[in-house]
Formats: C-alpha cells, structure tokens, sequence
C-alpha cells in the first residue's frame, strides 16, 4: 500500500483556491457512496445536482485523475473531495472497484503502452544546427540593440531629471525591451512602472519612489554594462544572461553534475505575470545544507505542477542552472517522494544570515532575495522582526509575520524564509515534527 | 556622498553640472571636474547608484527592540481537524466555501460562537487570519485563547492593529456639550438605558434653544425607552410646536397603560365605539346565540383631542385608528365588552371601519402577545405581529400570506427559527420550487434552519438537482452550501456543547 497523502499535497493539487475550498466543502461522507482504494487507484461516485453521481477516479502515484463532471477545472472539487477524504484517513484500503475507474485505468495503461519513451535524444540536422546558430547569433544582436538603447534611456532620464519622467514612459520602454528579445529587462521596467509615486506633499515627496527608481536605474546599468563586458567570469557571464532573460535548455541544465540529497520543500510562492503563472518553490538540502529554487510555469487558470508540496521532502537529484550564486535548479531523478521530512538545522544568527546575503548579492546584485534560515524569537513590539540570542535583529516582512508570531508565541525558533533589502519574510517554521509552512 | 543626496541630484538632473561631488571611495573610479560631458556623468551618476544600491540591498533593515516576554500556555483544546479545514477559508474570506460574503459572515460567526461555547479555541495557525481582520474582532475575541490575546496586544503595542482613531466614546459628558447632532443623540441614547432621569433632565435643559429635528430624534429616543416619570415631560411634548415631536409624545404616553393620556384615549374610545347585541332570529333563539354587532361613531375633535393628537387634520379612519393604537389591548373588555381581536371581527353595519391596525399597533406598544395571537387567530395577517407570536401563529401566517410577502414575515423572526417553522419554509421552498418567494426566503432558511436539522436540509435541497430559472438555481445553490457548511460544524462539535445549545429557543410568542 502506498503512503498516503497529507491534506497540504491534495491542497497544493487545487487548480486554485475556488476549487479548493470547493472540495473541502465536498469532502465529507454524505454525498458520496461506492468509495475505496487499491493502491494506486482511488474511487468513489459523489451526487451532485444532477440525477446521477459523478464517477471520481484518481491515481494517486502520479497523480491522475478523472471525472465524470462537466467542470473545466482540472482537477475538479470532486476529484480534490475525494483526495481530501482519503488524505484524512476517512476511505481505507478496500471497496470494489468501480466501473468507471477499471475502465479508466486499463485506458490509461493501453495509452501508456503506445507512448514513445521519453528522453530520447532528437537527431538534428546541419542544417536545423546551423539555423540555430543564425538565430542565436540574431539574438544576440538585437539584445545588443536593445541594451544600448536601454543605457541610452537611463542616461537621458538622469540627464534630464527623474522629477521629469514621463508617465508611461518605463512602460513603452519595456514594451520595446521585449521587441529586443530582453524580457528579463522589460519586466523589472514592468515592475518599477507599477510603483505608486505616493505622497506629493512633504519633505520627501515621493522620496520612496525616487530611492526605487535611481536604484533600479543604477542595477538597469549595470545590466548593460555587464553585457558589454567581455573580461566577466564564466559564472558573472551566465548569471548576466539569466537576467536579460536568455533561457537556458533543460538538456543543458541536466547535463550539469547531480546533487544528490533530501530536499526539504521550505517555501512556495505563486504569482501571475500577464498570461503565464509561476511558481517558485524553495528547498533546502537535509544534509548539504544547499539551497534551491526551483520555477514551475504554466498558462495562465492552468494548474501549476504540485509534485513538490512545502513541509514535505524529495530525495532527488538537482541539478543547477549555471551562474552565481547557484540557486536555481531542475528536480532530476527522484528516488523517494516524503509526506513530512524530519530534519535538524541549527539555523544561523542574524549576522550570519546577513553575511550569506551579502556574499551571495557580490556574486549577482540583481538578486531579488535569498534562502535563509534564522534560529530567533519573533516579536511585533516595538516593530515587528527576529531577534537571534545575540540581540541581533533583522525587520519581519510579508504576510507571513502575524502567523510566524502566532505559530511560535514569541518563543525562540528556526524559521526558514526570504532575506531581501526589506527584511526577512518567514515561509517556514522548523519543529519536532517537520516543517510548518506559514 | 549618501544614496539619499544622489537621488536628489537625479531627481533634478545632471544636464546643469560639470561634475559629480566626491562620492566616497567610488570617486576614484567617477569623472573628476570639468573631466566628462553630461552624458559621462550621467553614466557616473548611474554607476554610483549601482554601487550604492547593491551596498544598502546588503543591509536588511532591522528591528531594534528588547525582547518581549512569550504567550502564555494555553489551556483550552483546539476544535476537531474539519472544523478547522472549513474555518480557514472562512476566516480568509474565500468565496470558494460559501459564495455569498455575507453568508459567510453568517456561519462563520455561529460556528465562532459553537467553538467558544465548546470551550475551544482557534489553532494557532489561524491567529494571524483571524486577528487580520478586524470586522471579525467581536466574534473572534472569546475563541483567541492565550496565545491569541499575546498577539493581540503584541499588535496593539505596535500600532498594527487597524485604524486608531477610534469613534467617540458615546459615554464620554463632553459629547452632549460639544459633539455633532449624531454624537449627541449617541450619547443621549446611552444615556436613557443608563440614567433615564438625567438623561431626560439633560434633554429639558437645552429643549428650547434646540432644532425641530433634534427634538424629535430626542422624544423618539424618550418614547423607545418611556417610563412613568417621563409622562410630565410627555405631557408637555404634546404641545411641542415640531409636529415630529407631538407624535412622538403621544407615542410615549400611549405605551404608558396608567397614563392620563391613556385613559382620555380610552374614554373617547368608549364614545365612538360599541358593541351592541340585536334582536335574534328564530334560529339564533333556537341554538340560544345571540348575535353582537359593533357600533363605531366617528367623532369631532374638540381642542382636547386635538393637543392628543387627534386634529382636524386627520380623516376620520385616521383618527380612529390613532385612538384605538393608543388604548392597551387588554382593556377592551372593560370598556365595551369585547376583546380587542373582536373589534376586529365582529359584524359591522356599512360603512365599516377598520380598526385592526390600530389595534395591531397597541398590541406592539404594549407588547401584548395574547392579543397578538388571537388577531393572528383572527385572520389578521399584518407582519408587524411577528416578533410577538408563537410558532402556531407563525406558522398560520407564513401559509396564509403570499408568497411574496414571506419574506417580510420571516425577516421579523429571530434565529434560528423553531424547527416547525424552517420545516415549513422548507417544504414551502421545496413544493414550489422557490419560484414564488422572493429570493431572500431562500437565504434566511439557509442561516435559520436549526443546527440539528441543517444537514437533512442540506440532503434534500442537494436532492432537487437542477430547477428550471438561473435566479432559483444560485439561490438553491448557495442555501445548500450554508447548510452543509453549517451541518458540519454543527455535527463536528455536538459532543462538545452541552445538550441546551441544541434544543430550540423559546419562540417569541412564549410558547416552546
């Protein structure tokens, strides 16, 4: 029998928060009948406004699942009810197999039978490589452009004075920063258009917005400096494209060695980028100590990949994206998957948090924010933040402050989150019995 | 040089200068005076801020402090793990639960109150959502537990825990002699439930140089809360010059049954109205019946009437039933030998006049639920009744009145309602559909119908499937959803209430 889930993973499963809390509200006994589980196959018929049940049917190796409902959601509230009830220890092993899942499943297995192996490498021809080269040559060239009308543009605007900024003009800039192939630009330009200017009343009228804007300006510049360069360490060079946006194929990124440990999911984050929706999901190794980001992708209302669910753990290899600091990385070959990991970590004083911080923004200070985990108690009075044993203290961010104060009571505590200019924001707390995402 | 002081050059621009001040150690690698161009020292400008930049994101602020003492231990056990999967989206406001945000608003405060009377309280995980917001605060508070309050004042002390200025304290003596009308009337209001007396004094002593308006909203604020001692200055208020004001008077008095004004109203009342027995027919001799009939004599208002509120300018039918909502319904017997359900139903010669309103208005002022029973017995179907009857008389309304006047019925009821009554409503919802009643019927069954049955509700709503009309289908929808919601709370934590939260509440009418 296989183990079986925690509510977090069918919770990380739900296409979004609608369908999930649809399915809670779902999974209890009364509307459904005909449910078991045989490893890996679990079933069950829930009645919803129709006439006749649903037939729910879930594979919860992989998972895939199944549903006779009309939703568009996938997967649907019945399907996540389902998971939810077994998650919860309410379906036992046992039950006769429904019609619908035997049927399903021996599909699945016929189609699986047909599939081409995966992993296959593509024989291309001179041809198909030498076009390659041309493009990637063409790229190039245009992000040359691109980046030199960018300095251009920073020039004049520092020339001519912030004060005077052109409504909108950051954002015709990134639109034309796109149209150079530079979408890592063209998205920080995004971002820093999105800022509110504030108050223009006072002594530092719009002070806030300024500070944000010169410094991006100055990290925009030495983007393109960077880019001009030719005398940069290999690591300084990838990490430069990373930001300009140049992708790096996942071939390339599993070709790097392996390291192979427990990773421990300490953090998720979801957000949505006009028509693409990311999520960042942070490990940390059980026994290197590394940390990792890994970035899944997917259109826009499509489910994100939820194979890693935070307070569990994976022992896999990662491989990571060239350039420094090595963060982000691709999950490789899996060996176990865990509900909860149980771990130690000391966690690091303030100082020393800071110190990683620091070295890691000398190797890219583009860096949004990094991995740390700090051991110290959390505190509101009189501003919020972590204070370490040596009184150290670092300012608490984001909206996981009042669960952090709430979940440990002000008692000391290794908490796993985010240092970025702002202060630390909490993702994670370490117990006796594993992590407690936050 | 500071970022702050670079930022200001770049906020004014660098086209006017011919060099950059030194910028600390960065000035060895930045163009001296008269060294570059403008665009030179932009770029010199931009390179500095780079470096700067990069410098200060190396330096997360902090959070300079002395530690504060940790939550204590709490002693009070968390509720059962599904109670707590539905009181996070709850509590987080997600639609995805319930879709009507007041709906929510609704279960999660009853599932709050079943939590603090189960002697539980909120997992910890969910402080932080729950203290997040504020408009929960009351619902919240006896469920925080130990740790809960440690973080209550944490962000207290911090300044965090929403706006500050708070309304003014209705209790506070300085709002009567400087605060807005609607500060004043708040603290007058406060002040009759605490001290009637130097309340009404407080009232007469500023009377005179007050507004019409302000008059009125005082007499009407009097009248809610009327006691014998206030007749004198009542009294005095039907002679106000704001009309607002001698209505109000004569409404005060009116719930005073030992009133002066009480009994000139029921003299009156005993001239134009009476009841008379007519000579039988063989067959009433017969079955030895005999047959009364009610005799009304609209009357003229002398100056008298007229200063209780009886004036030239009402009709006659208005005048009538002024008078008859100012006699207490109790004393009809004595006064013409009927009760007052039978001024309504007894035989009248044309034209005949309506005195039910009056009376259903005396039953109100008086609180009279005998009578208000007995009209509802009587086919007086006014909805004004409701908070004063009992579930058979309820229940006799919510069948008789149409349907869309249900709502107005059951909008008057508290919750929850007794069981017969949401059965009622239920079966009523059911048989047609819901295409009769308004759509709010099926909101208030949702949140009315009793604990105890909301699950079997929940089943056969869910067993309608798909009624024809868009409006019926969202309503059935979001019922069902309450009611199961609702359901397993209720299911959750039974065995933890004791056995009175499950009985009904006594209905209005004083009958189980």
């Amino acid at each position: 029998m296989g183990e079986r889930w925690r509510p977090e993973r069918v919770t990380a499963l739900a296409p979004d928060s609608a369908s999930d809390v649809a399915g809670h509200r779902l999974a209890i006994p009364t509307p459904w009948s005909d449910v078991g589980y045989s490893h890996p196959l679990l079933w069950g018929a829930c009645q919803g406004s129709g006439s006749a049940p649903y037939s729910v049917a879930v594979d919860v190796s992989e998972p895939s699942y199944r549903c006779s409902c009309p939703s568009h959601k996938f997967p649907c509230k019945h399907v996540l009810a389902l998971l939810y009830l077994w998650a919860e220890g309410r379906i036992d092993e046992g039950g006769t197999l429904s019609r619908f899942a035997a049927q399903w499943s021996a599909t699945r297995n016929t189609a699986g039978e047909e599939k081409t192996p995966k992993g296959e490498p593509t024989e291309r021809t001179e041809a198909q490589l030498a076009a390659s080269a041309a493009r990637a040559e063409q790229r190039e060239e245009r992000v040359t452009g691109g980046l030199a009308e960018l300095d251009r543009w920073l020039a004049d605007q520092v020339t001519a004075g912030l004060a005077h900024t052109r409504p909108g003009a950051m954002g015709d800039l990134a639109a034309r920063m796109v149209d150079a192939q530079v979408p890592g630009v063209a998205g920080r330009l995004r971002d820093l258009n999105r800022r509110p200017i504030g108050s223009r009343t006072g002594a530092r009228a719009g002070g806030a917005w300024l500070d944000d804007t010169l410094a991006e300006y100055g990290l925009l510049h030495l983007l393109s400096r960077g880019w001009t360069r030719t005398d940069l360490t290999d690591d300084l060079r990838a990490t430069v494209r990373n930001h300009i946006g140049f992708t790096v194929t996942k071939d390339t990124v599993l070709a790097t060695a392996p390291v192979a440990d427990t990773w421990a999911v300490i953090g998720m984050r979801d957000s949505d980028e006009e028509q693409v929706s990311t999520r960042r999901v942070w490990l940390y190794g059980t026994t290197t100590g590394r940390y990792a980001l890994v970035l899944f992708f997917a259109q826009r209302g499509m489910p994100l990949d939820a194979s890693l669910v935070p307070g569990s753990g994976v022992t896999a290899d990662l491989h990571f994206y060239p350039g420094g600091p090595a963060l982000r990385a691709l999950v490789g070959d899996t060996r176990d998957v865990h509900q909860r990991v149980r771990f130690g970590a000391d966690g690091s004083s303030v100082a020393e948090a800071v110190a990683t911080w620091r070295r890691v923004l000398a190797e890219d200070p583009w860096l949004g924010s990094y991995p740390a985990v700090i051991r110290g108690s959390a505190r509101l009075v009189p501003s919020p933040g972590i204070a370490d044993d040596a009184g150290d203290s670092v300012r608490l961010a984001g909206g996981a402050t009042l669960s952090l104060l709430a979940f440990t009571g002000g008692q000391p505590a290794t908490v796993f989150g985010e240092l970025e200019p702002r202060g630390f924001l909490p993702t994670a707390v370490l117990t006796d019995d594993g992590l407690v995402v936050l | 040089m500071t970022f702050d002081a670079l930022a200001s050059i770049a906020a004014v621009g660098t086209g006017q200068r011919s060099s950059l001040p030194p910028v600390g150690a960065l000035s060895a690698y930045l163009p001296g005076p008269g060294e570059a161009g403008p665009q030179a020292i932009a770029y010199a400008l931009l390179d500095a801020a780079a470096a700067l930049a990069v410098v200060a994101r190396g330096t997360p602020a902090a959070a300079p402090g002395e530690p504060v003492a940790p939550a204590p231990e709490d002693s009070r056990p968390e509720p059962p793990a599904h109670v707590v999967s539905l009181l996070g989206p709850l509590l987080s406001d997600d639609a995805g639960v319930i879709r009507l945000p007041s709906d929510r608003a609704y279960v999660l405060a009853e599932a709050l109150g079943l939590v603090a009377q189960a002697g539980m309280r909120l997992p910890h995980r969910l402080l932080g959502t729950a203290l997040a917001r504020r408009d929960l605060r009351a619902s919240v508070r006896p469920v925080l537990g130990a740790r809960g309050e440690w973080l209550l004042t944490q962000l207290q002390g911090a300044g965090l825990d929403g706006v500050k200025v708070a309304s003014a304290d209705p209790s506070d003596p300085e709002l009567w002699d400087a605060g807005t009308s609607e500060e004043r009337l708040a603290w007058f209001r406060r002040a009759r439930s605490v001290d009637p007396e130097g309340a009404r004094a407080a009232a007469a002593a500023v009377w005179k140089e007050s507004p019409a308006a302000f008059r009125t909203e005082l007499m009407a604020a009097i009248a809610a809360t009327v006691a014998p001692s206030d007749e004198g200055f009542c009294e005095e208020g039907l002679e106000d010059r704001a009309e607002g004001v001698r209505v109000g008077a004569a409404e005060a008095l009116s719930r005073l049954p030992h009133s002066a004004y009480v009994t000139r109203m029921a003299a009156r009342s005993r001239e134009s109205i009476a009841v008379a027995e007519l000579e039988p027919g063989a067959l009433h001799r017969l079955l030895k019946q005999t047959i009364r009939t009610l005799r009304v004599t609209p009357f003229e208002p002398d100056e008298a009437a007229v200063r209780d509120g009886l004036g030239h300018k009402l009709s006659s039918a208005e005048r009538l039933t002024r008078l008859v909502a100012a006699v207490p319904p109790a004393s009809w017997a004595s006064l013409v030998g009927a009760s007052a359900a039978e001024l309504v139903t007894l035989h009248q010669d044309e034209p005949r006049w309506e005195l039910g309103p009056g009376v259903v208005t005396a039953s109100l002022r008086n609180g009279d639920t005998t009578t208000a029973n007995s009209l509802v017995a009587a086919g007086v179907m006014d909805v004004r009744l409701v908070p004063l009857l009992a579930t058979d008389a309820i229940l006799a309304m919510t069948a008789q009145v149409p349907p869309t006047l249900l709502a107005a019925v059951l909008e008057r009821l508290s919750t929850p309602w007794p069981q017969d009554v949401a059965t009622a409503v239920g079966q009523q919802l059911i048989s047609s559909n819901g295409h009769q009643v308004r759509p709010e019927v099926w909101t208030m069954f949702a949140r009315a119908t009793p604990l105890r049955v909301a699950g079997g509700w929940a089943n056969r709503l869910r067993s309608l499937g798909q009624p024809e009309g868009r409006v019926i289908r969202t309503m059935l929808r979001d019922a069902t959803s309450v009611l199961t919601v609702r359901a397993v709370f209720a299911d959750e934590l039974r065995p933890f209430l004791p056995e009175t939260s499950w009985q009904d509440p006594p209905s209005p009418g004083g009958r189980p």
